[in-house]
């Protein structure tokens, strides 16, 4: 469908806000500052924005799902889905940038009452695509980086996100087909929400860990398989038990939580156990604010090291949280 | 707690699957603890956990114990207590079946959770299903 025939939603959540913030007057310029600037393009999450959605439409020379039109009574063609990448199209046509930009694909609904394109909008909107599961993903974007020798650049640009979780989570799939499928006994399954348990192997300081405390990642695959590492965020605590004689017997016996269990919890812990969260949240950001260089390079030429493992567990949580606050 | 949709729809898929396989039991009763349940009785309480769905028949010569659990859930210490207490259970029990329904991605994870409960009390035998919306696995 041509692009310059194509009318933006004025309907669509995002440019309805903008439409009540600064009025229904508004220039076609604005309705693409409404969908650029919704709040939504500075989160970290590896969600699709505007700015990730432009340059992968820009990458693959175009889209590859199509718009959802409404050809009203009236003759207009309105979007209903899609108002990013219409509007991306027109924006690339307008400044000549290279490209076939005058035709998008798009699949027409013949005057849709109000309505169903409220249906339909909240399918997109409200329940979205489901998300691939972890393994897929991680699956995937090996094939894309081994199989097809796509640069980490291009696959952000195609998938978003950034390269360190990229990384992160292709090592994690290989690991976990090296190390976890031959530990797997002739009865046993192969169990994809696994996965998230070799994400956190990949986590500074804990594979130095097993490999100094004499053990394998075939052993820590045959852990992970034993359900000695339940639940998966255990993993963080691995370089701790390992070290400690007492949680490394408890955990040889049994499993990590046990071993947990041994691990020194010093008096000091138990007074900061009483503080409110936003005295330890304050606390924290004083003392990080006062961090001293010297400090933060030892800790990270010791990624192992207990503060820096530390550390990293709380920003796992805070993030974890964070996010549950920040869900709409 | 308020039980959610989610698991509120695995209960009745695994309370499907135990009424249909035992359909040809006419004094089965089965008992589940559902949002608007009007039974008076409710699944009895086992070593510390009520199950989701009981079934026994008159005289009692089996016992199904039917516990649903979400993806979330499942990733909780107390889940797997929770199923490891319902097998132990069915091990002592005339004709003892578990039917445990999850999501069908979590299948495997249970599985090997069933191999391992298994192997630690090989010389108990309980029949045990796996319950998900594509499909009824035997494990043993």
């Amino acid at each position: 469908m041509p692009v310059t025939d194509i009318e933006l939603d004025r309907e669509n959540p995002r440019i309805r806000k903008f439409l009540e913030m600064y009025g229904e007057d508004v220039t076609p310029e604005q309705i693409h500052l409404a969908l650029g600037a919704g709040g939504d393009d500075t989160g970290a999450g590896g969600g699709t924005t505007f700015s990730k959605l432009r340059n992968s439409i820009l990458s693959n020379g175009g889209v590859i799902q199509p718009v959802l039109i409404n050809h009203t009574s009236d003759g207009r063609l309105v979007c209903i889905e899609g108002n990013t990448r219409v509007a991306l199209y027109q924006e690339f046509l307008s400044e000549g940038i290279p490209g076939n930009w005058n035709h998008i694909p798009a699949l027409v609904h013949e005057d849709l009452d109000e309505a169903s394109a409220d249906a339909v909008r909240l399918q997109v909107h409200l329940v979205g695509p489901r998300p691939w599961d972890p393994y897929s993903k991680a699956k995937y974007l090996h094939h894309l980086r081994h199989r097809e020798h796509m640069p980490f650049s291009e696959i952000i640009d195609f998938c978003g996100g950034n390269e360190t979780d990229l990384n992160r989570s292709i090592s994690a799939y290989v690991d976990m087909e090296k190390h976890y499928r031959d530990v797997i006994p002739e009865d046993g399954k192969f169990d994809t929400t696994r996965f998230s348990g070799f994400v956190e192997l990949q986590k500074p300081g804990i594979k130095e860990a097993i490999l100094a405390a004499n053990y394998s990642l075939t052993d820590f695959a045959r852990w992970i398989h034993q359900g000695k590492l339940f639940p998966l965020n255990t993993v963080r605590r691995l370089p701790s038990i390992l070290k400690n004689k007492q949680a490394r017997e408890a955990f040889q016996k049994h499993d990590a939580k046990r071993a947990i269990a041994h691990l020194e919890t010093p008096d000091s812990h138990k007074a900061l156990e009483n503080a409110s969260l936003l005295q330890l949240c304050q606390a924290l950001t004083n003392r990080l604010l006062a961090f001293p260089y010297p400090e933060a390079a030892r800790l990270k030429d010791n990624p192992g090291d207990e503060a820096a493992l530390a550390l990293f567990e709380a920003k796992d949580e805070i993030v974890r949280l964070i996010q549950y606050l920040e869900e709409e | 707690m308020p039980e959610s949709y989610e698991h509120i729809t695995i209960v009745k898929r695994v309370l499907a699957y135990v009424e249909s396989e035992y359909a040809a039991v006419s004094t089965l009763r089965a008992l589940t603890d559902l949002p608007g349940d009007t039974l008076p009785t409710r699944p009895p309480i086992i070593g510390g956990y009520i199950p989701d769905v009981f079934c026994t028949d008159t005289p009692a010569t089996m016992t199904v114990i039917g516990e649903a659990k979400t993806s979330k859930d499942l990733q909780t210490h107390r889940s797997l207590e929770q199923i490891a207490t319902f097998y132990d259970h069915l091990a002592h029990a005339r004709g003892g079946h578990l039917a445990i329904g999850v999501p069908w991605p979590d299948e495997a994870f249970v599985i090997n959770f069933l191999k391992r409960l298994r192997s630690k009390a090989p010389d108990k035998a309980v029949r045990a299903s796996i319950v998900t919306e594509l499909r009824v696995l035997q494990c043993f």
